[in-house]
Parts: C-alpha cells; structure tokens; sequence
C-alpha cells in the first residue's frame, strides 16, 4: 500500500518535460499495454486451455442460421476452457448424441426422448457425465423397470442449433419416431430468450438492414471518420471493445475466477443488474418476455398436439440458470424478482395443453450453493449439475409428477401410452 | 448518474469542470466554474429542491452564526456551536434521538459530516478572524458546496482553500503536475474498482462461511481472512476516492490536504491516527484535544496528574472520532476501542518512560523488531476494532459465536504473527526499490516508471469495469 505520489507535486520543480517525453511516454504506455495485453492472454490460455471449434466439426459448415443438424454418424470432441475434461461428441446415424443407435428400443424397455437444447445435449461434458446418460440408471434403481434415455437434444446456437427451432414443429415426427414412451422436454430460460431470433419483427429487420451508407465520396480519411462518427453516434465503439474483451481468453479467466470466487448474495445482486439477462426473473412481465412466452405457448401447443395425437405422455421440465438456482438456494431476493415466475408460467402453459409439469425448482432450496455446479462464465451444468439434476429429476418423476414413474406403479407400458 | 462515487461518470464530470476552469486563470472564473459544477454535481445527484432544504438551512444557520460573531457576538460562539451540533445530530437522524421529532420527508444528507466540520471550523475561526477577512455568502458556499470535497472530504481548513482558490496567481499546471494528477486519477480509479471491489469480495466471502456448517479449519480460515480483508478494503476504498478528488482539486488549481500517508506502516496506534484520515484527527486534535487538554491542565499543578489529563484527552478525542462514524450504538463501541487503543497506547509509552528512561524508550522505539511487532499489533488491533464499524450487533452476534474464545484469540495472535512479517517484508522490500536511484531520483517513482505503473493500472481498472460492467462500488465514507 505505498502511495508513491506522497513528493507534493507542487514542491517539484516544473521544468519543461524533455522534448524526447513527449513520444517516449505515450510509446512507453502503448508498450505497455501491448505487452500486458499478450502476456495475461499468454497466462489465461496455458491456466485455462480449451479447444474451441472441436465441436463445430460435426456440424454442416457455412450454416449461418445456426440451425444445422449434426452430421450423422460423426465424432468429435472438445474441451471448453472451464471444463476440466475434454468432452467426446458422437452422433448417430440419426445425428443425435443419442448414446445408442438410430431407431426402435429394444424390447421390454421404456424410452424417454428427451428433446431440448444444448443443456440437454450435456454440452461441455462428456456424454456418460450428462444427466441423459445418469437419469434411466436412478429410474430404473427406482421404479424397478428397464428404463432408456434418447437424446434428441441439439446444440445451441452455433452448436447444431437453438431448440425449438423455427422448423422444430415439421421436425417432430423424427421425436415420435424414436418409439417414445414419453417425451421430455428439459426448457431453460435461455431457450425462451432465445426465441426472439426466431420471428424478429418489422422493426427488428429494418434495423438489421440498416447499414449506413458511407459511400464512396472523399478520401478514405474522410470515410474512416464517417464510420467512427456513426460509431460513437450508436454506441457500438464501446460494445465492440466490450465483445472483444469478453471473447479474449484473458477476459473469460478474469470473469470466471471472480464469479467462483464471489459470494452467492454478491453474485446475485450483480447477475440483478443486467436487466437484459434477469429479465425472466422480474415479477412483471416486460413487452419482449410477454412475446417470448407467446412464442413459446405456440411451440408448445404444436409439440404436445402432436405427442397426444400420437398417444406419447409429454412432459417438460425447467432447469434454472445459475443465478436463478442461487437465488432459490437462497431463499431471499430483491422486491420486483421471483425466481419461480417462470416456473410458474411454463407449467400453466404445459400443463394447459395436456402435458405434464415436473417441477424441480422448489428442491434448489435443500442444495446449498447450486451456482457452483455451473460453469460461471458459459452458464452450462457442469458434470456435478448434470449429476445433481438427474437425482432431482429422478425424485420429481418417481415422486408422482409423471404417472409413469411413479415408484410402485405398475409397469404396463402400452396402458399408459393408451392415455 | 452514479457521480457520488469514483464511477467513471464522475472522473468524467470532474475533467470537464477541470478543462473549463482551466480556459482563464483569473480567480472570478476559476470560482465561477467551480460554484458551476458544485450546483450542477448536486443538481444531478438529487432533482427535487425540496430534499435540499434541511441542507440549505443548515447552511443558513452556520453563515448567520458566522456573521454574528463577526460583528461581535462573539460570547454566542458556545451556543452557535452547540446549535450547528443539535441541528447536525436531528438531520442525521442519530438513533438515540425520539422518532418523534424527526423530520418525515426524505432529504438529502450527503456530505453532510463534511459541511458540518467545515462550518465548525469557520465559527471556531471566526472569532480570530480581521474585519478584512471578512467570508462572503459566495465564499462561504463555494468551501463548503465544493464538489470535489462534498462527499467524502478531506476536510480542508478555510484559510487553505481561499489561498489557492482566490489567488490572483493560480497554482502553476505544468506537464509534470498534469501527468502526476492524471496518474494519481488512474490509480485512485484501480484502488476504487478494482483492489476494493476484490476485497470487498473477499470478505463478504468470509462472512458467509462463517455462518456455513463447515470444518473448524476452514472456519478459522474464514475468521482470518474476515478481519484482514476489511482495513484493506476501507483504505483502497477510501483512499483511492481521496486520490481522485484531490488530483481533479489539484487540476483545477487548489491542493487538498493530504489524508492518508500509508497508515499501515504506523508502528504504534498514535501513529496510525496521523496516518489513516488525516483530516479528521488532524481536526478533532486542534479543536477537542487542545482545548480539551489545555482546561483540564488548568485545573491541576500535578505533573503526574497532567500526563494521566493527556491519556484522558487522548481518549475523548479518538473516542469522538469513532462515535462520529455513525448513528447507532455499536459506533459508540468503535469509539470506545479508538479512544481505548490511543489511551493505552499512551499509557504503555509512560509506563516505559518510566522504566527505561525516554532515552531508553526512544532507542527502544527504534529497533527493526520492535517497529515490526508494533506494527504488527497496530494493524491487528485495528482490524479487530473494525467488527463495530461495518457489522451490526446481529452480525457480531452470529460471528462471535461461530468461534469459541480461544479459538478467536487463536486467530488474532495469528494476525498480529502474519502482519508482523508481512509488513516487515513489505516495508523492507519498499525500502530496497525505492533505493534504486539515478541522479533524478528513484528509479520507482520516475516519470518512466509512472507511466508503465499507470497504464497497468489503468487497463486493468478498465478491463475490469466493462467485463463487469457494474456500477462503480459505493465509497464507505459517503455515509458518514
């Protein structure tokens, strides 16, 4: 704790700064920065390696849409910075990180098809880690039956795709015909979010097209001046350094140390502020989440029409996200939030529509920390999430909240498939 | 606006008042623009008039307590003074006053502490003060509304502000002074941001676990890092607000008071309080220990008698400083530990006095060992005081109870143990770097090295501000 800058500035003698100063300094400080710059990105990647477009191998390239299915029968693996493993991903001939061939079930089993996005797909972890891959072994030990887990989860964006996707409801067919006996639809907030990229209204694509027109006029100084201006007129000089420091690697360490290291009330009261982010934990509904869940009552609607029509119990299950599972662990947040809001809106869609509602939030509450069974900077389960979440979805389905699984119920498959 | 903290809004803020006071030099200007932005800093920090009239009439009361002595009243002085106390103690709502009689509006209080010393001063001051010295309303504002000392201080003395202020040859701005300002800007910034918020971080830590069911050792652990967390966080916290202020007053041609000289060097607690917010010792030592010291001397012609008087004054005067620091009872504690810790800091000094002779204390007070294990003790028992200054009786409650005795006094000696060696090294290490010279002087503190030392700094306060982008963390002293 010195405080170098004790010499009284005034006792100094203010003589002219040496001529050479004036380029050396500014040199010195940009030197500086340069070096820094490359020596804590230098740090971050041997203290975090990761491989980062592994993944992205498996999937149909120059897809800009995001949306690509997997290429079938595909393997490629991939270690995020804030895993510790490097994770496999193999498809099927189906394309799905199914952990078991394309088509029927074998007989006397019962098959779950769990649908979802890239929390689903175990993302980040390898696949025997994923709660895909946990839940039927806790199912079965339970209710006594021969219970099987397909996966037809897909990547998030840019990982194979958001889920539901605009052309999810023409998809499902390829959900019934794995054979399921039920569909498990694992929801996350960021799915909902996500769906705003799905119908982006007039406005939206009007701004989207609105490129400023710099033209060709005036030397190119002229131009780059135009293009600062407009730049600094939107505010998108400061959004672009922002993104660039957040996708360094550098930035993510940074990030990542301090989310892990921050204590739980900390943590949620900084996650509160980004009003972007904690929307869909606010008590009133702003305009954007009320669309979003109109949007999702539509997919969901679709989804459980076409699980009924074809007699296969649905049902759908939210899985928080780490600030949200915080929170509950908690038991205590701001005036104007409610962590069980959505909760409470997904299951009145759900169940509304015929399907059934597995509520796993309530038991956030009896785990102490959850936040640390998430990567703190992506936001994905960990391998301890996934664990922890199969036991809770293991209790919740064996406890009642789907018929089928309920512990000493009888195994007459064909009956409840009947219903 | 978030411009009651070091947000960068209020670096900001302050740079633009600095570039428009620095357009004319001539003292009308130079006022103008800086009455301009104290109105406009209040204005943006609360938009309904009504929350600044209690403010407003404190003021009032104080000027009017001024003038009146000015013109002769000076027998009043007591009973100015005991006015601006009361009216002080009613607006800040002191808990020990009935709910009854205080005011219901919301209104605003910032600064207030600030003000209140400021306006004691002048009605101290006023009675010694020539006809020529006469403070008008303009002045009288201008010192107590001026933005960069309004919420947090330092308290500057009048006399010192009105030479720089008014002086018809402003301070010189050169290119040093203008890069070490900007330098001691960066690094306020850094402190604030950056090492205050990871402190902060690191405490709130310990707390929570300390009332988490987790082993002995970790719970020990947690306690450790409890107590050392806290004085660092306040002083990066505090200090790194003072650095910006002052260097932004500095631009603008006016040199606050120092007020901190790096407190925990400090070997004894005397010495701490010299060190560790400056200003307010500084004036509660002119204003309550030598006058205080000065009456009871002359109540006694005991020499043994008078230096117990000093112990006594040394304890009303650090027990005032802790009380002062807030409204509620677990302050008048804090207090009691200040004024307790100054006092038998003072004692042990007599009592070896005594047997070693005061050359043999000052060759004593010399030795590296001494001077570590001094210091050692000085940070340990100021961290320990901190308890009753930023938790609530609950709080120490639930604390206290998570260790058992021995196992506190475990922890305390093991700081007391840490903070020996630890800052030994540090001020060893401090002392190796800053012997490294050349012709101009330390090689450390040269131009060069700034310059390295600010741009880390800065990159790293502003890597940190938009990675989180979070308002800039409250300053702890705002509240008092």
């Amino acid at each position: 704790m010195t405080e170098l800058n004790a010499i009284d500035p005034q006792t100094m003698k203010e003589a002219k700064l040496p001529r050479q100063d004036w380029i050396l300094l500014p040199l010195l400080s940009l030197l500086t920065l340069i070096l820094l710059a490359a020596f804590s990105d230098f740090v971050a990647g041997w203290w975090f390696p990761s491989s980062e477009d592994g993944l992205a191998r498996c999937f149909v390239k120059g897809d800009v849409t995001g949306n690509a299915p997997a290429i079938p029968n595909s393997v490629c693996s991939e270690k995020n910075a804030e895993s510790p493993f490097l994770a496999e991903y193999r498809f099927n001939s189906c394309g799905y990180r199914a952990g078991m061939g394309c088509g029927r079930k074998p007989l006397g089993s019962y098959r779950i098809v769990v649908i979802g996005s890239s929390m689903a797909m175990g993302l980040y972890v390898p696949r025997e880690m994923s709660f895909a891959a946990l839940l039927p072994e806790e199912l079965s030990k339970q209710t006594g039956r021969k219970i099987e887990v397909y996966n037809e989860a897909r990547g998030g964006k840019f990982r194979g795709g958001q889920f539901p996707a605009r052309d999810s409801p023409e998809h499902f067919d390829e959900v019934l015909a794995a054979d399921p006996d039920a569909i498990l639809w694992i929801v996350t907030p960021m799915d909902i979010e996500n769906m705003s990229f799905e119908d982006p209204g007039p406005a939206v694509q009007a701004a989207v097209l609105r490129v400023p027109a710099t033209g060709a006029q005036g030397s190119r100084l002229v131009v780059a001046w135009k293009k600062l201006r407009v730049a600094v007129a939107n505010g998108s000089v400061l959004a672009k350094l922002r993104y660039r420091w957040e996708q360094s690697k550098s930035g993510l360490v940074l990030k990542h140390v301090l989310y892990e290291n921050e204590g739980q009330d900390r943590y949620v009261r900084a996650y509160l502020k980004n009003e972007d982010d904690a929307g869909f934990l606010r008590t009133e509904r702003s305009g954007k989440w009320q669309s979003l869940l109109e949007t999702f009552q539509r997919y969901a609607a679709n989804f459980e029409g076409q699980a009924k029509a074809a007699g296969v119990p649905f049902a759908a299950v939210l899985v928080p996200n780490r600030a949200q599972a915080a929170m509950i662990s908690m038991g205590r947040w701001p005036a104007g939030y409610d962590p069980y809001r959505l909760d409470d809106e997904i299951r009145a869609i759900i169940v509304s529509h015929g399907g059934a509602y597995v509520d796993i939030l309530p038991d956030f509450r009896n785990v102490p920390d959850p936040e640390q069974y998430y990567f703190p900077v992506d936001g994905h389960l960990d391998a301890g999430g996934h664990k922890m979440v199969a036991a809770l979805l293991a209790k919740q389905l064996t406890g009642g909240a789907v018929p089928a699984f309920r512990v000493n119920a009888q195994p007459n498959v064909s009956l409840e498939r009947g219903q | 606006m978030n411009l009651d903290t070091a947000s960068i809004q209020f670096v900001i803020f302050g740079c633009a008042a600095v570039v428009l006071s620095n357009l004319n030099s001539s003292r009308g200007w130079r006022s103008a623009v800086l009455f301009l932005a104290s109105i406009t800093y209040l204005g943006l920090l609360e938009h309904s008039l009504a929350a600044y009239l209690p403010l407003a009439a404190f003021l009032l009361l104080g000027y009017v307590g001024i003038v009146l002595i000015e013109r002769g009243w000076s027998g009043h002085i007591a009973w100015s003074i005991l006015a601006i106390v009361f009216v002080y103690i009613w607006l800040k709502k002191y808990t020990f006053l009935p709910h009854s009689i205080l005011l219901r509006h919301p209104y605003f209080t910032l600064g207030l502490s600030y003000i209140f010393f400021r306006v004691l001063h002048l009605l101290i001051e006023s009675g010694d003060r020539s006809e020529n010295e006469h403070i008008g309303p303009g002045a009288y504002l201008l010192y107590n509304l001026n933005f960069t000392t309004l919420v947090s201080g330092p308290i500057q003395r009048y006399d010192e502000f009105a030479r720089d202020q008014f002086a018809s040859e402003p301070l010189p701005l050169g290119p040093r002074v203008v890069g070490l300002q900007l330098e001691r800007i960066v690094r306020g910034f850094f402190k604030v941001n950056v090492l205050a918020m990871l402190l902060d971080m690191l405490h709130a830590t310990a707390l929570e676990q300390m009332s988490q069911p987790l082993p002995i050792s970790l719970k020990l652990y947690a306690a450790f890092r409890l107590i050392i967390a806290y004085p660092f966080f306040l002083y990066a916290n505090f200090s790194g607000y003072i650095d910006i202020v002052i260097a932004l007053a500095r631009l603008m041609r006016v040199r606050l008071p120092e007020n901190f000289d790096r407190p925990f060097s400090a070997s004894s607690f005397l010495d701490f309080w010299n060190r560790w917010h400056i200003t307010l010792s500084t004036w509660l030592k002119t204003y309550v220990y030598n006058p205080l010291l000065l009456i009871s001397m002359r109540t006694t012609s005991s020499p043994t008698i008078e230096s117990y008087l000093a112990v006594f004054c040394f304890f009303v005067t650090f027990f005032l400083v802790g009380i002062w620091h807030g409204r509620t009872s677990e302050f008048v504690i804090f207090g009691m530990l200040q004024g307790g810790g100054v006092a038998i800091n003072k004692l042990w000094q007599m009592a070896l006095t005594n047997v070693i002779s005061r050359k043999g204390y000052r060759g004593l007070a010399n030795r590296p060992v001494y001077v570590a294990f001094g210091r050692g003790l000085t940070f340990s028992w100021f961290a320990f005081t901190m308890f009753w200054f930023w938790s609530s009786w609950r709080q120490i409650d639930r604390i206290f109870t998570a260790l058992s005795a021995a196992q506190w006094l475990g922890v305390w000696l093991a700081i007391w143990l840490c903070a020996t060696g630890v800052l030994a090294v540090w001020e060893w290490l401090r002392a190796v770097l800053l012997s490294i010279s050349t012709a101009e002087g330390p090689v450390l503190s040269s131009r060069y090295m700034r310059v390295v030392f600010a741009t880390a700094l800065g990159l790293a306060a502003f890597a940190m501000t938009v990675l989180l982008s979070q308002p800039a963390p409250s300053i702890v002293y705002k509240a008092f």
